[in-house]
């Protein structure tokens, strides 16, 4: 048990690490929900699009909050 | 375990989220067998958490933070919300209600699209970032570490689905390098505008997608009902397409098929009034599609229009053989197309195993591109059938070659192939012709046509003719010609020369000939001078040596054009006093047995007595009046096959010709037995017409001559029929034109020549009564002699003593007769003078020349003014005259 969640946290590491190379700019926990819904066979372009439609979400709220 | 709790927390339960720990929450991506991670619900449920987590970040960075210190502000927000301002509260309520839109939202974008675009290839997807990371950086460094990690990641047994995480991060990053201004898009943002500005035209149209809205919640959905799967979405995307007027691709396809088999389809008919396919109006289609189908019913379109002129052609009667091998031609071309129609109807029917993704489907534009081909041949086709549509025979023929010209070899080819079979016939009849001479032309489509022939000596002419109209154009005129004369070689060698084991022969010969088909035109037209050369020979040689033309020929200048000298003066001295009783007295048994007595008599009897028992006597149609002479006439009979040479109108010409030479025969015979007794006289009355007569005769003569020469030459250089029949009649009309029988001042008028000699015989009419009146007169004088011996004969005392003239006819008086005499004089010297004009104005030369010699020291022109001047005086001292310039003349002609 310890092995399989020691094997998932290096992976996360790794998928972590790669996009924050491709700067990505999605931090560690979103990235492991992200990863969730991949492995449970969600369309990566499709959720990429969620993802960019939440990100511009994300800042118009805070535009608001900020006015 | 903490991750677990996650996925059960409902939405209400924001405050668990303070709990919330990255490292914590990484157990979110345990291994799929201990979560039932694959199903919906728990799709919606991360998704959800995604969003919230979204959320959460924009709500606790009021001054804008960056991404990387959301951790932070993640543990910011819950105690934001602890504070318990009630306008807080207000606006977490808000919140809320916008976090469950922007759920919603998420979650539709997810099912909207089921399947990665692009195939999932670990090393391509690999690949594919390195190469942008290189090109972002300007160096390698990046990639290097990227390419370490992938590696890693590869060896990492956690993820089975590696690839899909790989490529989201990818797309996401290429998002944010292309990720404009926040300002660019705040008016399309998914909040300011609201949920109703997304275009959701699902959601109204279809029950499927109202139950998505209404589902609210990831726990709510799993509890109420299951939440909508990939496979539902797949159907409710068909059902809103079935819902719409639009016609799926395959119904189209099915339609199409139809189309192009002539048959009207679901939605694409025939209009019979605009002859057009007329896509059905109520269906909605957009233009582009709409183009596309208009493009492919052309090929039904043709296909129609080919069958209706097949169907046309089969029930049309007699349409002939080359039209009906023209049409099994194209069928033969449309039994390939409907292979191809069964080919394409198999394709948009597989059988139910056959139904494997792996298949390719046919679409529109697939069929579209696989019937270019048939649709060009389909076109040509169509093209000519409309052309042919009236040709018969050659025409087709001629139609259809010249399409085999055309620039683009595939159309060339086309018709080449097509020509081929369409030939086959016509090459059959042009064997059968050029080796039989035979005619198999059940419906009139050859260039040759046969004609029933009544006269054996109009066979050559009458037999055959030629229709310039049905030579095919691949067939030049002259190979056309010798064709035609090929032919009738044969059957003239066969009919009229009794020649037919040649004919035998030659079709032997044909039963191994190259060249009958269609593309082997050299071949062909060497065959054919081959052919007509060897038919040709057989046919003159046949006449020359089996049918004696030449021997024929010969007889008919010696006999008829007086060429045979010993026996015609024989004739005329024999029958020449009983021609000059009238007509009617005149027996032709007479004449024919004097003429039987010349032949014995003369050199004739050397000749072949098969040509001498041709010749023999006609009495012409005689009229009140005529004499002997008028009726008279030699004649030549042939029999086939030289009378085709020999031919009707050659032998009319003959008739003239001797007809003429008889004349000037008998005018000589007149002239001279005139002459006779003048002598006894002492008076020489042998006057310038005899000259001028004796003169044209001599010069007839040559004329015959020089003309024969000709004729040999052109027999020995062994022409053709034709050749041979028109040398003959040029052969006579030369005769005609220079012996002067043609020149006549006037259409009407008879020849001047025929005038001048009608002028002579009336002339020496006069002189004959004349010189009966001299005789008369001189009796008379012996007997006055006897009375009045001492009285002396003076002419002037004649004038006075009219009544002393002989009373033997009683009207016959000096004056009368001198004023015949110069009346007679009067007309030969304007006949002669009329001659000497047109002499003078004729086109050819050598007779312009024998005006020349006829007066050459101008004697005519002076002798006729004298002529004039001296009127009145005595007839024969004018005779002396006129005499003594004759005289002149045949010295200096003789000279």
């Amino acid at each position: 048990m310890d092995s399989k969640l020691q094997e998932a946290r290096e992976t996360m590491d790794i998928l972590h690490e790669i996009s924050r190379i491709l700067n990505t700019s999605l931090d560690r926990e979103t990235l492991s929900l992200c990863v969730s819904l991949c492995e449970s066979g969600v369309n990566p372009e499709a959720l990429a699009a969620v993802i960019k439609e939440l990100k511009r979400e994300s800042r118009a709220l805070r535009g608001e909050n900020a006015s | 375990m903490l991750g677990e709790g996650l996925y059960v927390r409902g939405p209400s339960a924001s405050t668990a989220s303070e709990s919330m720990h990255p490292v914590q929450s990484s157990d979110a991506i345990s291994p799929p067998t201990r979560h039932d991670s694959t199903t919906p619900a728990s799709i919606s449920h991360t998704m959800y958490l995604l969003v919230e987590r979204f959320f959460n970040q924009a709500g606790a960075a009021p001054g804008g933070g960056e991404g990387g210190d959301w951790v932070e502000s993640l543990s910011v927000l819950p105690r934001a919300i602890s504070l318990t301002d009630p306008s807080m509260l207000q606006g977490s309520q808000r919140r809320k209600l916008q976090l469950e839109r922007a759920f919603q939202y998420s979650m539709r974008i997810l099912r909207s699209r089921m399947e990665a675009a692009v195939l999932p290839d670990d090393t391509a997807l690999a690949d594919t970032i390195k190469r942008r990371l290189i090109r972002r950086d300007k160096s390698m460094d990046k990639a290097m570490q990227f390419s370490n990690l992938f590696q890693k990641l590869t060896t990492k047994s956690a993820l089975k689905n590696k690839w899909a995480c790989v490529y989201f991060l990818l797309a996401v990053s290429e998002q944010a390098n292309r990720l404009p201004g926040p300002d660019q898009h705040e008016d399309s943002t998914l909040f300011s505008i609201g949920l109703e500005s997304i275009p959701d035209a699902g959601s109204e149209k279809s029950d499927s997608c109202r139950k998505t809205t209404a589902y609210d919640g990831p726990s709510d959905a799993s509890s109420r009902h299951p939440p909508p799967g990939l496979a539902e979405n797949t159907q409710y995307l068909k059902t809103w397409r079935t819902d719409s007027n639009t016609v799926l691709e395959s119904e189209w396809l099915q339609d199409i098929v139809y189309v192009f088999q002539g048959i009207d389809g679901r939605y694409i008919k025939y209009n019979d009034s605009t002859e057009t396919y007329v896509i059905d109006e109520k269906v909605q289609i957009s233009q582009p599609l709409r183009e596309l189908l208009h493009r492919l019913t052309e090929l039904g379109w043709l296909y129609r229009r080919i069958t209706s002129f097949l169907k046309f052609q089969t029930n049309h009667a007699g349409i002939g053989l080359m039209a009906q091998s023209f049409c099994s031609a194209i069928q033969r071309e449309m039994t390939d197309y409907y292979r191809l129609i069964a080919i394409l109807q198999a394709q948009i029917t597989p059988s139910d195993d056959e139904k494997s993704a792996s298949r390719p489907s046919l679409t529109l534009k697939r069929l579209y591109v696989w019937t270019q081909d048939p649709l060009q041949r389909l076109r040509v086709m169509g093209v000519l059938v409309d052309l042919c549509i009236d040709d018969r025979g050659g025409e087709l023929l001629a139609t259809l070659h010249d399409y085999v010209h055309h620039g683009d070899p595939f159309i060339q080819q086309f018709i080449h192939h097509l020509m081929s079979d369409v030939c086959k016939p016509f090459y059959n009849m042009l064997k059968l012709w050029i080796y039989e001479g035979q005619l198999d032309d059940p419906f009139d489509e050859f260039f040759i046509v046969g004609h029933p022939v009544g006269k054996e000596e109009d066979f050559w002419e009458v037999s055959y003719s030629m229709r310039e109209n049905m030579i095919p154009s691949f067939i030049e005129p002259m190979v056309a010609k010798k064709i035609f004369m090929i032919g009738k070689n044969l059957n003239f060698l066969r009919s009229q020369c009794g020649d037919s084991e040649y004919v035998i022969m030659s079709s032997q010969q044909g039963q191994n000939a190259q060249g009958f088909e269609y593309g082997n035109y050299h071949t062909l037209r060497d065959m054919i001078n081959k052919a007509y050369t060897a038919t040709t020979q057989k046919v003159i040689d046949s006449l020359l040596t089996k049918y004696k033309l030449m021997e024929h020929l010969e007889a008919i200048r010696k006999y008829l054009f007086l060429g045979q000298g010993d026996l015609i003066q024989y004739v005329v001295d024999e029958i020449g006093v009983a021609l000059t009783k009238p007509a009617n007295t005149l027996f032709r048994h007479n004449l024919a047995s004097s003429l039987e007595t010349g032949i014995r008599m003369s050199n004739a009897q050397y000749d072949d007595p098969d040509i001498t028992s041709r010749l023999d006597v006609r009495m012409l149609q005689s009229s009140p009046g005529d004499i002997g002479w008028d009726v008279f006439t030699l004649v030549y009979q042939l029999q086939s096959p030289i009378n085709t040479v020999i031919n009707n109108t050659a032998m009319h010409l003959c008739k003239k010709i001797s007809n003429f030479l008889w004349k000037m025969k008998r005018v000589e015979h007149a002239l001279s037995s005139t002459w006779k007794p003048r002598m006894r006289l002492a008076q020489n009355l042998r006057h310038s017409p005899s000259t001028s007569a004796i003169c044209l005769i001599d010069r007839t003569c040559k004329v015959l001559e020089c003309s024969w020469d000709e004729l040999k030459t052109l027999i020995a250089s062994k022409p053709d029929m034709d050749l041979l029949i028109r040398g003959y009649l040029r052969y006579l009309n030369t005769i005609i034109s220079k012996s002067m029988l043609g020149a006549r001042k006037h259409k009407d008028e008879p020849p001047t020549l025929f005038k001048i000699v009608d002028v002579i015989l009336e002339f020496r009419e006069a002189q004959e009564r004349l010189h009966k009146y001299g005789t008369a007169l001189a009796r008379q004088e012996q007997r006055a002699n006897l009375d009045f011996r001492e009285r002396s004969f003076d002419i002037s005392h004649i004038h006075a003593d009219g009544d002393l003239l002989p009373e033997e006819d009683g009207t016959e008086s000096l004056e009368n007769i001198r004023a015949e005499l110069n009346r007679g004089a009067e007309r030969f010297r304007e006949e002669l003078s009329n001659f000497m004009e047109l002499l003078a104005e004729h086109a050819d030369e050598t007779l312009r020349a024998l005006s020349v010699r006829l007066s050459f020291n101008e004697h005519w022109k002076m002798i006729l003014p004298a002529i004039e001047k001296r009127y009145g005086h005595t007839a024969i001292l004018y005779m002396n005259d006129v005499n003594s310039g004759i005289v002149n003349m045949i010295l200096s002609l003789n000279v």
